[in-house]
């Protein structure tokens, strides 16, 4: 019940704050809208990644393999994709650690299919993979189906115009345009911004002597923290929540098809951010030296995660690893690879570096909070 | 009943020994007096009665329940008016009174009905939509009353609660605090404002140094540094006045004359009022005022500190 009231609270603290309110949602729109029509020419119709090059071998023998064969590989211009015979893993290793190609498809002898490509990300591998991913969910459900009616499994392998999955975002065509770009890549950004609510959620509680007013009241130290950060996700997203309907009805971003998973990204960051904010404001007694740690640090992690503008192929390999110490390069990554590639492999781990900074963070503001004399 | 029974509360502050091994008990329906100066260690005191602040030494019972191991149970019966104002300006005066109440489990019809009880009973019924954004300091004062009392605690801890504030805001507070008593709130009251106290305390503890120096009603404290009383007349010719017709009175220890201000002192336990004002009247002396001088709380303390309430 406390929780509750303190959450309420926060919402409405939140929404009657103009300064806020224009901040998390009237200046995400702004952004979107003018870099997305600004730089409209830099994305054309889509973002030019050149064309995937990977090397093949199938050693399995039958009709899965005659399939894949002629379903995935001899599909490759249609996918955009430069498929090579390889004979030699070794040598082809080398020649993905050498970027001379993105990826490797190995289909064994037991029909399983192995997939390799440089530790380095690289936005063309991983659109490989989204596609290979697709065709092995495809594929498996005909298995499925296969196992109820073995009889059929040659005409469905055969069958190359019906669809047994819901695949509906694999688009050969489906690239981002700049708006779709900066709605995801702005959002993310604000969302960063978002660390200013928790701050001065635990700040202004302070300075008007309305936390000391709360903690004489039977509430928990820990119902206080919780509620505070809470209330401030719960307020982001609300506010979040506006610039994405905004985005997607009225200026028509595209959002893919599991708004869900990419919602979930977002949510993710927020309860990150937020936590930060509330650890800042228990760090330090001076809310503007926390301000100002915060001012300095989201520029910087906002910049390596892509948000002011693409960092895919930017700078060397070396820059591209540092992009990934930003948990903003995570999250604008990994909700890119599900909308465009259909690639889910990085989500669970975007979220769970979000919540693991999330816990780290409130753990120390907890331990703070406890040791204070009040 | 006791209230709150607190032996050998001690705080520190590193060296700083902020409350030093103090005693006292309230009792039910008691407006009890904290008077000190700033500094005195009175707020402190009250923030580990309410348990803000942990305590270094002692023992506090609140409602016969030890208020550091169950103060889960004990905040729920207390109300707290702190020293600052601490209320939302970006929350209406209901919105405020609600909030605050909702914390001591208040929920429903019953929180919008005790807040709007809690704002008319501090004279902000009419502003109950308005944001204290706009509002005087005494508006914003009686506010934080209201946050304080919506959940009609037992043991109402008003600290400091009319600082800075227009006397006629002052006069009100001190009406309501009267009224909540009346209800059966016990009140614990601090403040280095010695008339308030006087006018309103049942019980007094001048505090100082972080010691109870003196605990009583204030006619047991006024009567600690006085053994006379002191009646001031005021006349149009002091020139008339004859010293030793004065001194004649039964109980009369010393006359003064000063101009056409005459003082005269007598024994505390003879009641002579009467005859001096007869001494006027008889000899045709016309008195433009009469005042008896009995010791104020300040005169107390400073008897007992050697330093003024305000220093």
């Amino acid at each position: 019940m406390n929780i509750i009231s303190m959450i309420i609270k926060e919402v409405k603290h939140s929404f009657r704050d103009k300064k806020s309110m224009a901040m998390m949602i009237l200046f995400p729109v702004a952004l979107i809208v003018v870099l997305g029509a600004a730089l409209k020419s830099d994305f054309t119709s889509n973002i030019d990644i050149g064309v995937p090059k990977v090397l093949y071998r199938i050693e399995a023998q039958g009709v899965v393999s005659d399939s894949f064969r002629s379903s995935f590989i001899e599909k490759g211009k249609d996918f955009k994709i430069e498929f090579t015979k390889m004979d030699d893993m070794d040598s082809a290793k080398k020649k993905v650690i050498s970027s001379e190609y993105d990826a490797i498809i190995e289909m064994k002898s037991n029909n399983k299919i192995e997939f390799y490509k440089s530790g380095l990300e690289s936005l063309k591998a991983g659109m490989v993979e989204g596609i290979l991913s697709t065709y092995v969910q495809e594929f498996n459900v005909i298995m499925n189906i296969s196992k109820v009616n073995p009889q059929i499994i040659n005409s469905l392998l055969s069958d190359t115009n019906a669809d047994y999955s819901t695949i509906t975002s694999l688009n050969e065509s489906a690239q981002p345009s700049s708006l779709d770009y900066y709605t995801i890549a702005e959002i993310a950004l604000i969302i960063m911004y978002a660390g200013m609510t928790g701050l001065f959620g635990i700040a202004s509680e302070k300075n008007l002597k309305t936390r000391d007013r709360i903690l004489i009241s039977p509430v928990k130290k820990y119902e206080f923290l919780i509620g505070k950060t809470i209330g401030g996700v719960i307020c982001t997203i609300l506010q979040i929540a506006i610039v994405i309907l905004f985005s997607k009805y009225v200026l028509g971003a595209n959002w893919g098809n599991d708004i869900f998973t990419v919602l979930l990204i977002f949510v993710s960051q927020i309860v990150m951010v937020i936590s930060l904010g509330v650890a800042l404001g228990f760090i330090f007694k001076n809310e503007n030296v926390a301000n100002g740690i915060l001012n300095f640090m989201i520029p910087v992690m906002v910049f390596l995660g892509g948000s002011y503008m693409p960092v895919d192929g930017l700078g060397g390999k070396t820059f591209q690893a540092i992009t990934y110490l930003s948990p903003v390069r995570w999250v604008n990554r990994s909700i890119f690879d599900v909308i465009y590639n259909n690639n889910y492999g990085k989500v669970p781990f975007t979220i769970l570096i979000n919540l693991g900074i999330a816990v780290i963070f409130l753990t120390i503001a907890s331990l703070l909070f406890r040791k204070e004399n009040v | 009943m006791d209230i709150v029974n607190i032996k050998g509360l001690t705080k520190k502050f590193g060296e700083f020994t902020a409350v030093d091994d103090i005693d006292f008990s309230i009792k039910e329906g008691e407006i009890y007096g904290l008077l000190g100066p700033n500094g005195a260690g009175k707020s402190t005191t009250i923030n580990m009665i309410c348990g803000l602040i942990t305590t270094t030494k002692g023992f506090i019972e609140i409602l016969g329940v030890d208020n550091q191991k169950y103060s889960n149970i004990t905040k729920k019966n207390i109300g707290v008016v702190p020293q600052d104002i601490a209320v939302y300006e970006d929350l209406t005066c209901l919105e405020n009174v609600k909030f605050f109440a909702s914390l001591y489990g208040i929920k429903g019809k019953e929180l919008k009905v005790k807040a709007e009880e809690a704002l008319e009973f501090v004279g902000l019924s009419d502003k109950s939509k308005s944001y204290p954004a706009s509002f005087s300091g005494g508006m914003k004062r009686r506010l934080n009353i209201a946050c304080a009392i919506a959940h009609t605690p037992k043991l109402l801890i008003m600290d400091e609660p009319t600082v800075g504030i227009d006397p006629q805001s002052r006069n009100h507070i001190l009406q309501s605090v009267k009224k909540l008593n009346e209800r059966g709130c016990t009140i614990i009251y601090t403040t280095h404002y010695m008339e308030e106290v006087e006018a309103i305390s049942t019980m007094i503890s001048i505090i100082d140094h972080g010691k109870v120096i003196v605990t009583g009603t204030k006619e047991e404290l006024k009567a600690i540094v006085t053994d006379k009383n002191t009646v001031e007349v005021t006349v149009i010719d002091g020139g008339v006045i004859k010293e030793e017709d004065l001194r004649e009175i039964k109980g009369v220890t010393g006359v003064s004359i000063n101009e056409n201000i005459v003082k005269i002192d007598s024994l505390k336990e003879i009641n002579n009022l009467d005859k001096i004002i007869l001494y006027f009247t008889d000899n045709v002396i016309p008195i433009k005022n009469i005042e008896n001088k009995v010791p104020d709380l300040e005169t107390v303390f400073l008897t007992l500190t050697g330093r003024k309430l305000r220093d």
